[in-house]
């Protein structure tokens, strides 16, 4: 009992946009670039507030932190993979800008490579409407610009 | 799924993903709109892209042909990683201003982090007129004015290379003449450098060791930013080793030979140095029969423990052993030229997976080329 609580007076913890408190250790913790540099400019024993991540997102940053200590490098890949999987696109987009705005580097890696994946092979029609982006060039400019790289639209899916 | 499922991700993050894509839809993707446009066209985002995704590319055997009346050139490519299947891919030609008439005999010198060194000439001379810097993917490229002066009488042997230290690429020339008794050999070496259009020249015959190696004189390796070649002192009793010439330090330093009564021998003259998958490698033939051929590869630079030796090819697929390693892939396959010049791919005993018998190869014809949306160093100007 007193273990627990001298660990629970080393625990860190976060508030959430939507109210939730979290309490993670400073292993945890520090692998969160943002937070790790609010703790070093804040006394640690205070609650960080974080207005732009909400609790669902903390709540998988926090699972996929502890889970990817799996022991063997074919474990990390599977619960990397179930992660991943388990994530709807509107999610994957949410729990991105979260990572985004917490630095968790790992993350940073594998969530973008998910996205590429799940991109691979499409058209630029397809691209402006996945990341919602107003073309702002003239017909005429794209037309020169796609002659000029004719070439990297061979056996593109058009859907 | 949602359409519009990613939109308004901030910039950062978008470029975090283009990153991680191939680079043929990379390219594809400059039309999405401008700010697309300018990313993937800028050249620290190219050369992260480069960082993150050509480790996990594939490498290419490619050749050029003049196409479409002069307008492109035709590219070739053949999968070293994959079961050597192959493709053309038809570009821009960077001498738009001048289109090649098609009986032009364009060839490829050196490949380099997505650049491909051109030299074109006319009635199929092997001396270039010109020699060009050209990335197909991105367009860019530059000419060389100055190696105008190739038309004078002399061999010569080129590559396009990089030099991290300086951030800079060198276009190497070394000039081959006749030595005594009939041999080739380097006469100079002139480092080009693409940043300051400086050239630096270096006397071969200057440098020491090299009037004492007997063997492919013509022949360097360049890797880690310092050109090697085989050589044998004869201070007493023939001592062989790798010499190094680092230009841009301009130190001549010896790295040891493995341990090996074969490749010791001054007496064998099989022994080849070659530049594999950016280590150092002696190829060796076989001792006896039956028996494999060597491979010795020097994992990390100048560091005598860490040369390794694969046998490739039992002796007795082969009888006379003449083939001729170009390329290593991780988990022990390798492809190479048979004795009867067809590129095929061996798995780790030796034994034929691919071949790929479209057309015969020389020994000077493989270039293994990385696609990249690299741009030449700033401070240079572009054609």
């Amino acid at each position: 009992m007193a273990e627990k609580a001298s660990e629970s007076s080393n625990s860190i913890s976060l508030n959430t946009v939507d109210g939730k408190i979290f309490k993670v250790s400073p292993t945890i913790a520090n692998q969160m670039q943002t937070i790790q540099s609010l703790i070093k400019a804040y006394d640690s024993s205070r609650v960080i507030s974080l207005p732009h991540v909400n609790a669902f997102h903390l709540s998988k940053i926090i699972e996929y932190l502890e889970g990817k200590s799996a022991t063997t490098v074919s474990a990390v890949k599977e619960f990397e993979a179930q992660f991943m999987k388990d994530l709807s696109l509107k999610q994957l987009k949410g729990l991105l800008i979260a990572v985004g705005y917490l630095k968790v580097n790992e993350l940073l890696e594998l969530m973008p490579k998910t996205v590429a994946k799940l991109i691979e092979n499409k058209s630029v029609e397809f691209l402006r409407k996945f990341f919602g982006i107003v073309n702002d060039f003239t017909p005429s400019e794209e037309a020169k610009i796609r002659e000029e790289i004719a070439w990297a639209f061979d056996g593109v899916d058009e859907d | 799924m949602e359409s519009t499922s990613m939109q308004n991700l901030p910039e950062q993050l978008i470029s975090e993903i283009l990153l991680r894509l191939p680079v043929k839809l990379l390219v594809s993707l400059k039309c999405v709109c401008k700010s697309w446009f300018s990313l993937i066209s800028n050249t620290e985002f190219a050369k992260l892209h480069f960082d993150l995704t050509a480790p996990h590319n594939h490498k290419h055997l490619v050749s050029v042909s003049v196409y479409d009346h002069g307008t492109k050139l035709r590219i070739h490519y053949i999968d070293l990683e994959g079961s050597l299947e192959d493709r053309y891919v038809n570009f821009l030609s960077p001498f738009s201003s001048s289109p090649l008439s098609t009986n032009t005999n364009i060839h490829i010198y050196d490949v380099c982090r997505g650049f491909i060194l051109l030299g074109h000439s006319l009635n199929y001379t092997r001396t270039p007129l010109n020699f060009i810097v050209w990335n197909p993917l991105n367009g860019i490229h530059k000419m060389f004015p100055y190696y105008s002066i190739l038309s004078q009488q002399c061999s010569f042997r080129c590559r396009f290379e990089y030099v991290a230290s300086r951030d800079d690429y060198f276009l190497i020339i070394a000039w081959i003449q006749n030595l005594q008794g009939g041999l080739l050999g380097v006469k100079y070496f002139e480092f080009l450098s693409m940043k300051t259009f400086s050239c630096l020249q270096v006397d071969a015959m200057r440098l020491p060791y090299t009037k004492h190696q007997n063997w492919r004189q013509t022949d360097f390796s360049f890797v880690d930013g310092a050109i090697h070649w085989l050589a044998t002192s004869d201070n007493g009793h023939s001592v062989r080793s790798i010499i190094a010439f680092d230009f841009i330090e301009s130190n001549v330093s010896e790295i040891p030979l493995p341990q090996d009564d074969f490749v010791n021998d001054p007496c064998v003259n099989s022994l080849r140095l070659e530049v594999i998958g950016e280590c150092l490698c002696l190829l060796n033939g076989p001792k006896e029969q039956p028996s494999f051929a060597e491979i010795w590869m020097l994992k990390e630079y100048k560091v005598k423990s860490s040369w390794t030796k694969y046998n490739y090819v039992p002796a007795y697929v082969i009888p006379q052993c003449s083939f001729t390693p170009i390329y290593f892939i991780k988990g022990g396959e390798i492809v190479g030229l048979n004795q009867k010049s067809i590129l095929v791919k061996l798995n780790e005993k030796g034994e034929q997976i691919y071949c790929y018998d479209d057309h015969f190869f020389w020994e000077h014809d493989f270039h293994i080329y990385t696609e990249s949306l690299i741009s030449l160093p700033s401070g240079y100007m572009q054609a």
